[in-house]
């Protein structure tokens, strides 16, 4: 397995633990709060996901298994933090609480000058954005996050051909999206 | 034409996740979160510990006095039962036939009269001169079993609660003494008939009820004696 200079840093050295938790947020903080939003859409939900992902990290150090890369563990307990935020009664209330309040905000504009106003850039992220979850995650560690498919079904728990397989749906149903919308 | 999934890295980066950024302030709240999470527990108020030691001797007193009333409920075995029950029925029945036989024979034509009880059933044994007729055995009988039913229902408080308890079934066998030359009273005896009565006590209605179950000879008398 290729590892970093960085990530070798992390568990080669006798770092103390704070100092272990302060290189490793230096390594991954963006990537972590940047993940968590392509999950929970919403700034603020990633800000605390990702507090409590380094939170988790730390009190998990000791269970770090080295045949996998640093990045994969911390993407991992990303993932699984915000899998288990999505499936709580809590987010539910306020996913309605959510929909209620832009249902107000989205009367001031229509749907086609929204996709008007909108670059092909951003019709493209805000399609993937309202992927499936289970489609969607695949695309974002792939494409976004740039893993392997054998990194991402480490992540995921899931065989390396069924990633490949919602890969390809995922990037079909995308295509059927973005072509409809033009 | 090249994928334009490949751009997303940039599209995003560049785009809505610009500014979607850990600060300094997140780091602090993490290391904060973590330094609570190796310190100790904070020493116990002394207002908790006061709490927790009642809590726990309430506890401990309820629990003993909970075992206490459940110890005395348990229905003890049968044996001890029993012997309650044999302490119980002569004492309150011994003075009662005792009352009833001096009053039978100072005031009534009744040369014996002897009877004992064994558990629920009262056996009663009657000596009559022979020279009686037979209705004038059973109206005598009668007067006996009332004697010993009235003496019953005016026992004081602790047996009129235990009234059920005394006796639940009157056998009664009568006798006639002959007049022969024989002074050996059981050559004398002679069982001129028997019968057997079935006396039961209403605690509710305060009444002693007999029947008659048996008789040699069929005597149809039945009542309530009050």
């Amino acid at each position: 397995m290729i590892r970093s200079s960085k990530e070798q840093e992390l568990f080669s050295q006798g770092l103390s633990q704070e100092e272990w938790l302060i290189q490793i947020m230096e390594l991954y903080e963006d990537k972590v709060i940047r993940l968590a939003y392509t999950y929970v859409k919403d700034r603020k939900l990633a800000e605390d996901l990702a507090q409590e992902v380094f939170v988790k990290c730390f009190v998990h150090k000791d269970n770090f298994r080295s045949e996998s890369s640093v990045k994969t563990w911390v993407y991992a307990i990303t993932v699984n933090i915000c899998k288990d935020y999505l499936r709580s009664g809590w987010k539910k209330y306020i996913h309605v609480i959510d929909r209620l309040g832009k249902s107000k905000q989205s009367s001031a504009l229509t749907p086609e000058l929204t996709i008007v106003q909108k670059s092909e850039h951003e019709a493209l992220a805000d399609e993937v954005l309202k992927l499936p979850l289970k489609y969607r995650e695949v695309i974002l560690l792939f494409y976004y996050k740039e893993l392997t498919v054998s990194e991402i079904s480490q992540i995921l728990h899931k065989k390396e051909p069924t990633i490949r397989t919602l890969l390809q749906r995922g990037r079909e149903m995308l295509r059927r999206k973005l072509e409809k919308g033009r | 034409m090249e994928d334009p999934l490949k751009q997303l890295p940039e599209i995003f980066n560049n785009g809505r996740m610009k500014n979607i950024t850990f600060k300094e302030e997140h780091r602090q709240k993490v290391l904060q979160k973590t330094r609570d999470l190796n310190r100790p527990p904070a020493p116990k108020s002394w207002l908790y510990h006061w709490f927790h030691q009642s809590m726990s001797l309430a506890l401990g007193v309820a629990f003993i006095f909970i075992f206490i009333q459940f110890a005395q409920s348990t229905p003890s075995n049968v044996k001890q039962k029993e012997a309650e029950q044999m302490v119980k029925i002569p004492y309150a029945n011994q003075a009662i036939l005792t009352k009833a036989r001096h009053d039978m024979r100072n005031h009534h034509d009744v040369t014996g009269v002897d009877a004992y009880q064994r558990g629920d059933t009262l056996s009663v044994h009657i000596i009559f001169p022979d020279n009686l007729t037979r209705e004038e055995q059973i109206n005598l009988t009668k007067s006996y079993l009332k004697e010993v039913s009235h003496l019953t229902l005016n026992e004081p408080y602790e047996a009129q609660e235990y009234l059920g308890e005394l006796w639940n079934y009157v056998n009664v066998k009568v006798y006639t003494a002959g007049e022969t030359g024989d002074d050996l009273l059981a050559e004398r005896l002679q069982v001129d008939f028997s019968y057997d009565w079935l006396g039961s006590i209403d605690k509710k209605e305060g009444i002693l009820k007999w029947e008659q179950l048996s008789d040699k000879h069929p005597y149809t008398g039945t009542g309530n004696i009050h």
